[in-house]
């Protein structure tokens, strides 16, 4: 190879890496993942303690109706704790995700709130809107059965929608996640358990793939 | 050989108009100050090549305000996304033909 072929290689591959750079936000950390399918971890065992306390509804994963017509006590109940759980959880899990990539960008001395890190925000609030709309009014009617297959195919969703504008790796997470989603609805004995593997186990996995391969680089420097 | 080097242009010998032209053809729109990150530039060299780019007409200037602010983005020209396309392929032909 001679010298120009060889300069004009390198400006090539400059242009990919910018045209890459500038598209996507790349600074998510692994990190993030791991926090999410922790906190996801706590919340699902905090939800089989209060089942196991309540084994008389375990057996009844629909709507739990009183002879008149009203929901019983057992399900308002229950629609009030799930409603605090899944906001307590999905609050802590977003505010330890931008907190691990806030301290990625700061080590490796990049700007966070990037325009691929807007495009990246809102192509993940709307699929999640919808959902939030969705699990409400699930957890509001004590249609229990369906949140958790929701839950995991609308974040399952979201992930393969955000992929173009982040790592293209969180495309294959969000597939995992919309199939684990469609089992649990066909087994909804199982979908405490499904879940914890979904946003539990599943963040783990792939938060630490992401470590791996991504931040370990940054945490050289 | 002599054909190629014909077709690279000019204006796209310098290290930060290539990653200009390489952001804003991805990107509908890219401020000032995600460019200077990005390209690793400081304000008076980013802003003279942005001139000259300005001056082909291969880019688009939109000056706006964030608060009291100045925002300026920038977009690419349909003649810019052409004149850069081209670059691109005579850059190719140049690896290719010489293997």
């Amino acid at each position: 190879m001679n010298e120009r072929q060889q300069e004009s290689l390198e400006v090539l591959t400059e242009i990919r890496s910018i045209m890459h750079k500038s598209s996507r936000f790349l600074s998510l950390s692994g990190w993030s993942g791991i926090w999410a399918g922790i906190t996801a971890l706590v919340a699902s065992g905090v939800a089989y303690g209060w089942l196991t306390d309540q084994s008389a509804f375990v057996t009844n994963a629909g709507v739990d109706v009183m002879p008149n017509g009203q929901f019983s006590e057992a399900a308002a109940m229950w629609s009030e704790r799930l409603l605090i759980l899944a906001v307590v959880t999905f609050v802590v899990a977003l505010l330890g995700a931008l907190f691990f990539t806030w301290r990625k960008n700061k080590k490796a001395g990049e700007a966070t709130f990037t325009g691929a890190a807007r495009k990246l925000a809102v192509s993940m609030m709307i699929p999640m809107g919808a959902a939030a709309c969705f699990i409400l009014f699930f957890i509001l009617n004590h249609h229990f059965a369906y949140i958790v297959p929701a839950s995991l195919v609308f974040y399952g969703l979201t992930l393969i929608n955000s992929s173009k504008y982040t790592f293209s790796d969180i495309r294959y997470l969000g597939l995992s996640e919309v199939i684990i989603g469609c089992i649990a609805l066909f087994i909804p004995d199982m979908g405490l358990y499904l879940w914890a593997l979904g946003f539990g186990i599943m963040h783990i996995v792939y938060g630490t793939i992401m470590w791996f391969k991504y931040d370990r680089k940054v945490n050289r420097l | 050989m002599r054909k190629e080097l014909d077709q690279l242009n000019k204006i796209f010998d310098s290290r930060i108009r290539i990653g200009i032209m390489s952001a804003l053809i991805v990107n509908e729109e890219v401020n000032f100050n995600e460019l200077k990150a990005l390209l690793d530039a400081t304000d008076g060299n980013l802003a003279s090549h942005l001139k000259t780019l300005e001056e082909h007409e291969f880019i688009r200037v939109e000056k706006g305000f964030i608060g009291r602010k100045t925002n300026t983005m920038y977009s690419i020209t349909a003649e810019g996304e052409k004149a850069f396309r081209s670059h691109i392929n005579a850059l190719e032909k140049i690896i290719k033909n010489l293997q």
